[in-house]
C-alpha cells in the first residue's frame, strides 16, 4: 500500500485547493487541469465547435422546413405535401445510413427523421379529415419510430418516444376516457407507472454499462416528471383534505399519496446506497420540503400570528437539515468528479 | 473528458514544466492532507434548494411582521429592515458549519433588504428605493460572506440598474448594462485561475460570476418579449454588437490561452463566423449571450454554465423566430440560411483544421 499522500486521484477540487493556499500558480494549476481533463485542450475546442454547429445548423434548418410547409400550406395540394413530406423523410434516413448510426451526426439525422415523420402524420390527419382523436396522432407517431429509437443507441430519441408515449396517455384520457376530468388522479397514477417503468429500464441500462447511456441527464428527467406526478395529487389531497373533491376521490388520492411515500423511500435508499446521485437525492428532499411545508400550512391557523413565525423556522430548518444531510453524503462519496 | 491522473504524476509533471519548484512539491507532500481537509463549497442543485427554502421563509418572516403590526409606516419598515441587516451581518459567522443559523440569518438578512427597500418606496420614490438597492447589493457582496446571498446581490443590482434606467427613461442604457454584466462575467470566469490565488477574489468570483451569467440571461428574456404597451421598445442591435466584440475578445483570449498562432486562417475562419453569427441574430443578442456563456462553461469545464447556456439558447431561439413580425416563408429562408450558414461554417472548419474530428 503506497504511502505517498498524493497518490491519489488528482479532482478539480484538489487542485483548486492548492491554488488557494498558495501552492499553485496561477499557470500550474492551468496546466494541471487541462491535464487532468477537467478544462478543454485544443482537440476538446474542435470536437465541442463541430458539435455545436452541428447541432445547431441541424436544428435551425429543420425548423426553417417545419416554417416552409406551414407557409405553403393552403397553396399545395395533398400530393405536394406528401411528397415533399415524404422525400425529405427518405433524404434523412439514407442520409443517416450513409454516414453511419454510430456516428453522431447519424443519430441527430435520425432524430430529425423522426421530427419530420410526426408532420407527415399530422399532415394525413389534417388531409384526410378522419374525424379521430388528437391522441392517436401521437401514439402512431411513438410506434413508428420504435424501430429507431431501439437500433439508434440514442438517448434523445428516446427522450422523445417518452414524451410522446406520455402525451398519448394524457390526450387519450381527456378525449376519450375522462373528457368532464373527474379522473384525473387515475391520470397521474398512470402516468407515475409509464414513467416508473421508463426510469426502472433506464436504470438497470445504466447499470449495464450500455456506452450510450453513461450521462445521468436522461434518467435525471425521467425520475423528476416520475415524482413530479405523484407530488401533485399528494399536494392536491393535503390542499382539498376537507373538501367534497377528496371525500369523492380518497382512495385514489390514498393510492397517491402512498405511493409518492415509498417511492421518495425506495429513491432515497437507492440513490445514496446503489447508485450514487447526489442531484436526485436533492430532487427528492425537495420534493418532501414543499410536501411538509404544504401539511404544516393546511394545518396551521392563518389568522395566528405565531403560525407564519412557526412555518418560516420550520422550513429554514428543513432546508439547512437537507443541505447539511446532502453534504455529509458528499463528503463521505468524496469528491470524485470535476 | 476526465482522465484518472495521480496529484503525484501531476507534481512531477509541473515540475518537469518548471511551473513547480521542488521546494514547493514538497511543501504540497508534506502539507496536503491538512489543505484538503477545507469543506468544498455545495453543489449548485443545494445551493438552488437553499434558495428556495431561504425565499420561502422571507415570505413567512414578512407575513410575521405585517401581522404582529410591527411595520405600520414607511420608517418602521425601514428601521426594522436596518435593524434586521446589521444583526445578521455581526451574528454571520461564515466559517462555521452551523447550517441552521446561517440559514436563518440568510432568511432574515433578505427579509430586512427586502423591507428597507420597500419601506424607502413606500414612503419615497423608486429611484431612491433602486439607488438604496443598488448600494445595499454592493456593500453586502463585501461584508455578508456568503456565497448564495452574494449571487442574489448581484441579481438584486442588475434588476436594480434596470427599473432605474427606466424609471429615467434612460432605455439605450440597457446596452451599456448588459455589456457590463457580461464583460463582469467574462472576467469572473476567464480569471479563475488568477482570482483562485488572490485571497479577496478567491471567495467571491464563483457566486458574482453566477450572479452575472443569471442577470444577462434574465435582462435580455426582455428582447424576445413581444410588443407590450407598457413595456418601451428598445433597439436591440446595440446589445448585439457589444456581445459580438465581447464574444471575439473570449475568442481571441482562449486561443492565446492555447498558445495559437493568431495569423491563421482558422483564426480568420472562427473571427468571421462570430462576426457572421452577430450579423445574423442581430435583433436577438440573447442569442450571443447564451454564446459567450457556452464558451465560457466550455473553456472552464463547468457543467452548470454549459448547462445554463443551453436551456437559454433554446429559449432565444424559439422565442426569436416565433415572435418575429415576417411572414412565414421569410422565416423559413432565415431559419433554413442560418442553419446552412452554420453547417457551412462547421464544413470550412472541418477543412481547414489540420486533424479530423470524429463524431463520437
Amino acid at each position: 500500500m503506497s504511502t505517498d499522500s498524493l497518490d491519489i486521484i488528482a479532482t478539480r477540487h484538489h487542485l483548486y485547493t492548492l491554488a488557494q493556499t498558495n501552492h499553485l500558480s496561477p499557470q500550474a494549476l492551468e496546466y494541471a487541469l487541462r491535464m487532468i481533463g477537467c478544462i478543454p485542450n485544443r482537440h476538446a475546442w474542435r470536437r465541442f465547435l463541430d458539435q455545436a454547429l452541428l447541432w445547431l445548423g441541424t436544428t435551425l434548418c429543420v425548423a426553417g422546413i417545419i416554417f416552409f410547409f406551414a407557409y405553403n400550406w393552403a397553396n399545395l395540394n395533398r400530393f405536394g405535401k406528401f411528397a415533399t413530406l415524404e422525400i425529405g423523410l427518405f433524404a434523412l434516413i439514407l442520409f443517416a445510413i450513409l454516414r453511419d448510426l454510430e456516428n453522431l451526426s447519424g443519430k441527430a439525422t435520425l432524430l430529425a427523421a423522426s421530427l419530420v415523420l410526426g408532420v407527415l402524420l399530422a399532415v394525413y390527419g389534417q388531409v384526410y379529415q378522419t374525424g379521430a382523436d388528437v391522441f392517436t396522432l401521437f401514439l402512431t407517431w411513438a410506434i413508428l419510430i420504435l424501430p429507431w429509437v431501439f437500433f439508434s443507441h440514442f438517448a434523445p430519441l428516446w427522450l422523445l418516444l417518452l414524451i410522446l408515449a406520455n402525451l398519448s396517455l394524457t390526450l387519450y384520457w381527456e378525449q376519450v376516457f375522462d373528457p368532464t376530468h373527474n379522473l384525473t388522479d387515475s391520470l397521474f397514477l398512470l402516468m407515475f407507472v409509464l414513467n416508473g417503468l421508463a426510469l426502472m429500464a433506464w436504470e438497470m441500462a445504466f447499470k449495464r454499462g450500455l456506452r450510450w447511456l453513461q450521462g445521468q441527464w436522461l434518467g435525471r428527467i425521467i425520475f423528476m416528471v416520475t415524482l413530479t406526478v405523484l407530488v401533485l395529487p399528494t399536494l392536491q389531497a393535503i390542499i382539498m383534505f376537507d373538501s367534497d373533491y377528496t371525500y369523492n376521490h380518497s382512495s385514489l388520492l390514498g393510492w397517491a399519496v402512498a405511493l409518492y411515500l415509498e417511492t421518495t423511500a425506495v429513491a432515497l435508499w437507492y440513490y445514496s446506497s446503489q447508485r450514487r446521485d447526489l442531484f436526485l437525492l436533492t430532487v427528492c428532499l425537495t420534493g418532501i420540503l414543499i410536501t411538509v411545508t404544504t401539511l404544516l400550512g393546511k394545518s396551521l391557523p392563518w389568522y395566528d400570528v405565531g403560525s407564519w413565525l412557526l412555518m418560516g423556522l420550520v422550513v429554514i430548518a428543513q432546508a439547512s437539515y437537507m443541505a447539511y444531510l446532502l453534504m455529509r453524503i458528499a463528503n463521505t462519496w468524496g469528491s470524485k468528479s470535476c | 473528458m476526465l482522465k484518472s491522473i495521480t496529484l503525484r504524476t501531476v507534481t512531477n509533471q509541473l515540475l518537469a514544466q518548471s511551473l513547480l519548484s521542488p521546494n514547493t512539491v514538497a511543501k504540497i507532500t508534506r502539507e496536503f492532507p491538512n489543505t484538503v481537509a477545507t469543506v468544498p463549497s455545495p453543489p449548485w442543485f443545494i445551493s438552488v434548494l437553499l434558495g428556495i427554502g431561504a425565499w420561502l421563509a422571507v415570505i413567512l418572516f414578512l407575513g410575521f411582521l405585517f401581522s404582529t403590526r410591527l411595520i405600520e409606516s414607511p420608517p418602521s419598515a425601514i428601521i426594522v429592515g436596518a435593524i434586521l441587516v446589521i444583526s445578521t451581518i455581526v451574528l454571520h459567522q461564515p466559517n462555521r458549519q452551523a447550517w441552521f443559523f446561517n440559514q436563518l440569518y440568510l432568511a432574515l438578512n433578505l427579509t430586512g433588504q427586502v423591507l428597507c427597500i420597500g419601506g424607502t418606496f413606500w414612503g419615497s420614490d423608486i429611484t431612491t428605493a433602486m439607488l438604496l438597492a443598488m448600494a445595499l447589493a454592493t456593500l453586502l457582496i463585501g461584508v455578508y460572506q456568503h456565497n448564495l446571498h452574494r449571487f442574489l446581490s448581484v441579481l438584486t443590482a442588475a434588476g436594480a440598474m434596470l427599473v432605474l434606467l427606466y424609471d429615467l427613461e434612460v432605455y439605450e442604457g440597457i446596452h451599456a448594462l448588459i455589456f457590463g454584466i457580461a464583460a463582469g462575467a467574462a472576467w469572473c470566469w476567464l480569471e479563475e485561475a488568477n482570482h483562485l490565488t488572490d485571497r479577496t477574489m478567491a471567495a467571491i468570483y464563483r457566486p458574482l460570476g453566477y450572479g452575472f451569467v443569471m442577470a444577462l440571461q434574465i435582462l435580455l428574456l426582455w428582447s424576445i418579449l413581444p410588443s407590450i404597451n407598457f413595456l418601451a421598445t428598445i433597439n436591440w442591435e446595440g446589445s448585439t454588437l457589444g456581445l459580438t466584440l465581447l464574444l471575439l475578445i473570449i475568442e481571441y483570449s482562449i486561443l492565446y490561452s492555447h498558445q495559437m498562432t493568431m495569423l491563421s486562417l482558422r483564426n480568420y475562419l472562427i473571427f468571421t463566423g462570430t462576426l457572421l453569427i452577430g450579423l445574423l441574430f442581430s435583433n436577438n443578442p440573447g442569442m450571443l449571450a447564451a454564446l459567450i456563456v457556452m464558451s465560457l462553461g466550455f473553456q472552464r469545464g463547468n457543467l452548470v454554465l454549459i448547462g445554463l447556456s443551453i436551456v437559454f439558447l433554446t429559449i432565444f431561439l424559439v422565442a426569436y423566430y416565433y415572435y418575429l413580425e415576417i411572414t412565414l416563408l421569410d422565416k423559413s429562408l432565415a431559419l433554413i440560411g442560418s442553419g446552412v450558414v452554420l453547417l457551412g461554417l462547421r464544413f470550412l472548419l472541418k477543412r481547414v483544421l489540420e486533424e479530423p474530428v470524429t463524431d463520437n
